[in-house]
């Protein structure tokens, strides 16, 4: 009665007496439901499509800007050991083998540590000014040189250029990462494998394998959790270049949709290529490995081109999961799975007997796992941002893929690293102080190109760069251009004049007396500029500029290249003004060029992601200071080294060799500096804490020993020793400065001005010790 | 060198033996009355002096560098290739790509002046008078005189001052 009454209320058309069903509504409106459902999904269908095509077409993917090291130039003569070499090859993944076959190979042939011979079959690579092919050819290191460099049949090469090294990435936001491959780049086995273990029918089915489907279905209902995907490589594809990549219904049917979308748009190839580009293959710290041309680099350290059968079976195998497969946390389970893969591929006849049971025997090849950071060397990296953002948008850099060519060495930074890593470790336990911190650079004399920069006292950690952002008072590294200043000025100064180091009071503005002290609270009465220079002596300093006048010293250091504000006041002379390591750099190159300003590089060329060339950054040469007075004041920063403050140098540095340079210490010893050159190489260090605290180090003990610890190691050639026309080498008496002679005592042999000479001369003391030599005489 | 400076030796020695003897012993060039006072009407910054230097932690004795002598000529055919390189790349008009591999070359031997000569001739093509000018200064500093080459550098400055 009561089911009556209600299926009774329940009618719509009071004539009615009983229910009944009208099939034609039901049809009806079954009809227009599936009408509805199908313009939907019609609706629905046009989206996705537009969505398929919009990204597919459009720039698949944001590609970071890619950081190139310079390349290594080979030619003979070149200064280089078999260590360093070997280095940098290693670096660049070459492959030492018996016999070299392919690109990327090398083989060695010492004939003793000094002397190895090198056969190797460079990879080539698109340069920005043209593309350097692979090339075959013998290079033979003797004696510190590269002694000869020969073509495969034996006739002399000039030059070679090796191809640089990939140093980092100027990273999008999610940090998402991959090294673009051509379907034509890509080894056949490489996609014939892929094929074979992830998608057999690929060629065959329309983005979707109903077969596959329904097989995995069954398997993943029998077992009751989802142990089998039915997906094809499109559809996986799908997943993760438009999906997310989670596993439920609701995302299944567009991903299927889409999938044959994708099919009916695009041909095999293309999907393919963009598969082998898009698929995930691992991490590296923050960063995602994506598709096989990076995950080549990341595992084995070489281009995808120079796989060989068992690692490619490994990287097709972690497309199964990255993470689970990790080859480096899970060895053992990576390799069963590359075992089983390399059986795929023989099953299917992509390699033979022969070539399986070498495969399935051999090792995982690893390269050696990364730290996990982004950057190699994040201090220059940091600096190379810095400069492109002056004419690049940071999406720009992000996103585009630039190719920025910088000047780094790898070869020099490594030394560096090591120098300061072992350097500030060793000067903490024997000073007995904690967390001294260091900012270094290195350049190359003459392009002003920066080889090496280190920000930190660990140099892959990418916080505070000290190189670029450390303002510190630079002490004494002031006084050379006091003396500069002095001796652009020849009419009145040589290196010979004397100066007077008695005690200086300067009364200031506000009626103050300022009375700098030297460093050992002495005084030396009268000594000539090299000297005073040499021994760093600060009353000598800030008499001679007093004469000058602070202006005069001001505008020498604008002159070598500082743009920063310098207070006119006495006490810059002996160096309270703040630089950073970079600044000091670009000053003290100026001196080291022979007076010659140019601006500081980090980059030498910009290309896009096509490899078409965008920007050049040329060298710049400006000569601001005289050959004659740079040329002095030279031999006065080679006295430094040689009786100077900086001498310990030498207790490990060959006579022979030529060096230049300065220290600077600061007061309480809260800064310690050194900036000094070879012919080649200048290198600028300072040492001190963040918070400013006093330490027990002088530029000396401190900075000095870094720079000494890099420079025995970094091939280089001495200062310059060849007078300039207009300067030649005579004896000056160093207590009058008037001219003397070898055998007279206290006679200095130094560079003159030829129109400025003294032209008196001094009485003459015959030495008592006749045959002590002087440095200077050792070198000449 | 040696047989030189004891020429000379012997030379003033017998001068200083004549002037001393005509005028007497020369005096100081600048001699110095310390302490001197010196007016000064900016005013001084906190001054910053040198403190003693601390016993210098002993340097062991590492890697003795290994190559120390000056670039042997052999460099020069790397130099020499590529400013052939870089005259092919002038020659077809092409200064931005002569100028890059000119660069290459300088980085080898900066003191090539025939490398002077092709930059300084870019950048004229280019325009680039003061560029130009500092390259060819540069050439002509490092030029053997009296050398065609040399002859070629002075050319070009001059046509570039002009």
């Amino acid at each position: 009665m009561t089911k009556r009454r209600f299926l009774s209320r329940g009618k719509k058309s009071p004539g009615s007496g009983s229910f009944h069903i009208n099939w034609k509504l039901v049809l009806l409106a079954f009809l227009a439901f599936s009408l509805l459902c199908a313009l939907v999904l019609g609706v629905w269908s046009l989206y996705l499509d537009k969505v398929v095509r919009e990204k597919f077409e459009g720039k698949k993917w944001a590609l970071p800007a890619r950081v190139y090291s310079r390349p290594l130039e080979l030619y003979e003569g070149l200064p280089l050991t078999p260590v360093l070499f070997e280095k940098e090859l290693e670096a660049l993944g070459y492959r030492s083998t018996a016999s070299v076959t392919a690109s990327g190979q090398m083989s060695r042939r010492a004939a003793s540590s000094q002397e190895v011979t090198y056969e190797i079959l460079t990879r080539g690579f698109d340069f920005w000014d043209k593309r350097e092919e692979p090339q075959r050819f013998t290079v033979r290191i003797d004696s510190g040189r590269i002694a000869s460099l020969m073509d495969s049949k034996g006739a002399a090469l000039p030059l070679v250029r090796m191809e640089p090294e990939e140093i980092g990435g100027i990273y999008p936001n999610n940090i998402e990462d991959r090294v673009l491959v051509k379907l034509e780049q890509l080894p056949p086995l490489l996609g014939e494998t892929l094929l074979a273990v992830e998608d057999k029918h690929f060629l065959e089915h329309h983005g979707v394998s109903p077969e596959a489907i329904l097989r995995a279905m069954w398997v993943n209902t029998r077992e009751g959790e989802v142990v089998q995907g039915g997906s094809t490589l499109t559809q996986q594809l799908v997943k993760n270049f438009y999906l997310t990549s989670e596993q439920t219904m609701a995302r299944k049917i567009p991903e299927a949709i889409m999938s044959v979308l994708l099919e009916v748009h695009y041909t095999k190839s293309e999907i393919l290529e963009a598969y082998i580009n898009e698929v995930y293959l691992g991490r590296s710290g923050s960063r995602e490995i994506n598709g096989f041309g990076l995950a080549a680099q990341h595992y084995f350290r070489k281009p995808v081109q120079e796989l060989n059968p068992q690692e490619i079976a490994l990287l097709v195998g972690v497309v199964k999961g990255a993470s689970f497969y990790n080859p480096w946390r899970n060895p053992e389970r990576a390799k069963k799975r590359r075992n089983l893969v390399l059986g795929v591929m023989h099953q299917e006849n992509l390699i033979n007997d022969k070539q399986l049971k070498i495969a399935q025997a051999s090792p995982l090849g690893l390269a050696a796992e990364t730290d996990n950071s982004l950057i190699n060397y994040p201090a220059f990296v940091d600096l190379v941002r810095r400069q492109l953002k002056q004419d690049y948008k940071e999406e720009d850099l992000r996103a585009e893929g630039l190719r920025i060519f910088t000047t780094i060495a790898p070869m020099v930074q490594r030394l560096a690293e090591n120098a300061v890593a072992t350097r500030i470790a060793r000067l903490e336990k024997h000073y007995k102080i904690k967390e001294l911190q260091v900012g270094m650079i290195v350049t190359s004399v003459g392009s002003g190109e920066i080889l090496a920069l280190i920000g930190d006292k660990n140099p892959r950690y990418p916080g505070l760069n000290r190189a670029l952002d450390a303002r510190r008072q630079i002490g004494s590294l002031m006084k050379p251009f006091v003396y500069l200043a002095a001796l652009d000025q020849p009419q009145t100064y040589h290196l010979g004049t004397l100066i007077s180091d008695d005690p200086v009071s300067i009364k200031g503005g506000d009626g103050k007396m300022w009375e700098p002290k030297n460093a050992d609270n002495k005084s030396h009465g009268n000594m000539p500029l090299y000297r005073a220079l040499a021994h760093s002596e600060n009353q000598a300093t800030v008499r001679l500029g007093m004469q000058l006048t602070v202006k005069e010293v001001i505008k020498t250091v604008k002159a070598a290249g500082y743009t920063g504000d310098i207070p006119q006041v006495p006490s810059i002379l002996i160096g309270a003004v703040d630089m950073s390591p970079l600044e000091v750099t670009g000053i003290y190159h100026t001196l080291a060029a022979e007076g010659v300003y140019t601006p500081l590089r980090a980059i030498r060329e910009v290309l896009n992601a096509e490899g078409q060339p965008l920007k050049r950054y040329p060298i710049e040469l400006d000569q601001r200071f005289s050959v004659q007075s740079t040329f002095e004041l030279q031999h006065a920063l080679q006295a430094v080294l040689r009786e100077g403050t900086g001498r310990s140098v030498y207790n490990s540095f060959p006579e022979s060799l030529p060096l230049a340079g300065k220290t600077g210490t600061t007061n309480d010893q809260r800064d310690s500096w050194f900036a000094g050159f070879s012919g080649e190489h200048l290198a600028v260090v300072w040492v001190g804490k963040d918070d400013n605290a006093k330490t027990p180090l002088s530029g000396a003990s401190g900075a000095l020993q870094v720079w000494a610890d890099l420079m025995r190691q970094v091939p280089t050639q001495g200062v310059n020793q060849q007078a300039p026309e207009g300067v030649s080498f005579d004896w000056i008496d160093a207590n009058t400065g008037l001219l003397s002679a070898e055998q007279c005592e206290g006679a200095m042999w130094l560079p003159l001005h030829n129109d400025f000479k003294p032209k008196e001369s001094a009485e003459c003391k015959i030495k008592e010790n006749l045959g002590e030599e002087h440095w200077w005489q050792k070198i000449f | 060198m040696k047989k030189n400076v004891f020429k000379k030796v012997l030379f003033l020695g017998g001068l200083f033996f004549v002037v001393s003897n005509l005028v007497g012993c020369a005096g100081n060039v600048k001699p110095e009355a310390a302490p001197v006072v010196i007016e000064q009407s900016a005013p001084v910054a906190v001054p910053e002096v040198n403190v003693p230097v601390k016993p210098v932690e002993p340097v062991i004795p590492e890697a003795v560098p290994q190559t120390r002598a000056p670039i042997p000529a052999a460099s020069s055919n790397a130099t020499a290739s590529l400013v052939s390189q870089a005259r092919t790349q002038y020659q077809a008009k092409n200064y931005q790509g002569a100028i890059a591999i000119a660069e290459r070359a300088l980085r080898i031997d900066r003191r090539a002046p025939d490398v002077y000569l092709i930059l300084a001739q870019s950048y004229m093509q280019l325009a680039n008078t003061q560029a130009a000018l500092q390259f060819v200064q540069q050439g002509i500093r490092f030029a053997q005189a009296g050398t065609d080459l040399a002859q070629t550098l002075i050319q070009v400055r001059d046509s570039l001052q002009k």
